[in-house]
């Protein structure tokens, strides 16, 4: 039985994530855009341990929010948002669960996220568009993802009980 | 997740096309999150400020001699603005000149900046209650940092000079050469349609020329900074950290012509040739 910390902490760490990426910081330009990957993190992290916590409206609202308050056309962050939590939910059939095998997950679903979102910028604005911004997001992202999984695992009310966990029984 | 994988791929087509529901929907949604942004920012402000305190001070530290230095020179010529001041105004009064008025204006909180590869922008916490309307200039620091390009009833969004959709009709250096400033969603704004007779050296001054009526003449933007046919100017405004701006009450002229009914001659009028 998940208990109600259980149940809201996935979306509540998604939405704080993507707050966070619209705040003014301070960064240059080019950097800002490593924000709107944390939620990322978050998405990625919840929905390959426990995916049944997570509803797929978090990252889509989560992503409209993200594009209305950082004046990106709608959908966008949606989009990836969801395709992060789709290559989450992949990641639970994958063998090992140490940390270096989710981070190494990770590291390959962020890249594939990073080309996507990269492909989808250039294709609407009918021009390639610059990639050194979607560079240093893949870059800063992949050093990030320790620490901010670290910090949800703190957050995480039932972290011993992954849904990917394999039970074996004893002899 | 597959109906919202398509509801996603339908916005972004729609906000393509610049669908005006989009719009609608974009100003009810930053209204509607708005109160959730002020309420964090506050318990965050310490770590925010620290951020880029920390950030100013990597970015800084190479400058300092140079700021000393310039901080000697400028001391010296705010002697002779001074007395440049004063002669003018004697000089005013001679003349009979008129004065420009003054223009009002309300300074307001950055809350939201743009992080994508779509858009420079930014959202203030101003809207309609601070009587702000689309297309007022807004400032940072000393120069022209945006325009007012949406208002809702408590936020308004900006649209940077930086942004691709930016235009604006600038006097560049002495010579008060002719220009359009254009942003590219670069670092900085670019120079175009300069004549070709146009004598632009990097470190003239860019000013608003009022052309047109969108802004007001004589706002400060930067300083040239390249060469060549679309030379770079470097804004005064330091459009990565704007934390507070102020936004101009100016009024367009254009805005006061009256609509094209009242502007019709009466029947049976003469129309002047």
């Amino acid at each position: 039985m998940t208990t109600l910390a259980g149940r809201v902490t996935p979306a509540v760490t998604v939405f704080i994530l993507a707050i966070l990426a619209v705040l003014p910081w301070g960064l240059p330009a080019h950097a800002r855009f490593v924000l709107p990957f944390l939620p990322v993190v978050a998405i990625h992290y919840w929905s390959s341990r426990h995916l049944e916590r997570l509803s797929a409206w978090v990252p889509f609202a989560a992503g409209l929010v993200v594009d209305v308050l950082t004046n990106g056309p709608l959908g966008y962050w949606p989009l990836i948002y969801l395709g992060a939590m789709m290559l989450g939910a992949d990641a639970q059939r994958m063998p090992g669960t140490g940390p270096a095998a989710r981070w190494a997950l990770f590291l390959a679903a962020l890249m594939g996220l990073v080309i996507a979102a990269w492909g989808v910028a250039s294709l609407y604005h009918l021009e390639f568009s610059d990639w050194r911004p979607f560079a240093w997001a893949l870059w800063i992202g992949a050093l990030s993802y320790p620490l901010v999984a670290l910090g949800l695992r703190a957050l995480d009310p039932e972290p011993q009980r992954a849904s990917n966990d394999r039970l074996v029984r004893g002899v | 997740m597959p109906v919202l994988l398509f509801v996603s791929v339908a916005l972004l087509v729609l906000s393509r096309l610049d669908h005006g529901y989009i719009a609608g929907a974009r100003v009810a949604i930053a209204e509607a999150v708005s109160p959730v942004l002020r309420t964090i920012m506050v318990p965050l402000e310490p770590l925010r400020s620290a951020g880029a305190a920390i950030g100013l001070a990597l970015e800084r530290a190479d400058d300092l001699d140079q700021l000393a230095n310039e901080n000697q020179r400028l001391k010296g010529w705010e002697a002779r603005a001074k007395d440049l001041e004063r002669q003018l105004a004697e000089l005013g009064a001679v003349a009979k000149t008129a004065r420009d008025r003054d223009m009002p204006f309300v300074t307001a909180r950055v809350m939201a900046t743009s992080s994508g590869p779509f858009v420079r922008s930014a959202m203030i916490n101003a809207g309609e209650g601070e009587k702000l309307k689309v297309g007022y200039p807004v400032l940072a620091g000393d120069g022209l940092a945006a325009r007012v390009a949406a208002v809702g009833s408590g936020v308004s969004r900006l649209l940077l000079i930086t942004d691709t959709d930016s235009r604006i009709p600038v006097f560049v250096g002495a010579q008060a050469a002719r220009a359009i400033l254009a942003g590219d969603n670069g670092p900085v704004p670019r120079l175009l349609f300069l004549t070709p007779d146009a004598n632009v050296t990097a470190g003239d001054e860019v000013v608003t020329s009022g052309i047109g009526g969108l802004f007001p003449r004589g706002l400060r933007i930067g300083t040239v900074a390249g060469s060549g046919d679309r030379p770079a100017v470097s804004v005064h405004a330091d459009l990565d950290r704007l934390e507070y701006v102020s936004i101009l009450f100016y009024e367009p002229e254009a805005r006061d012509v009256p609509p094209l009914e009242q502007r019709m001659p009466p029947q049976g009028a003469e129309v002047a040739r």
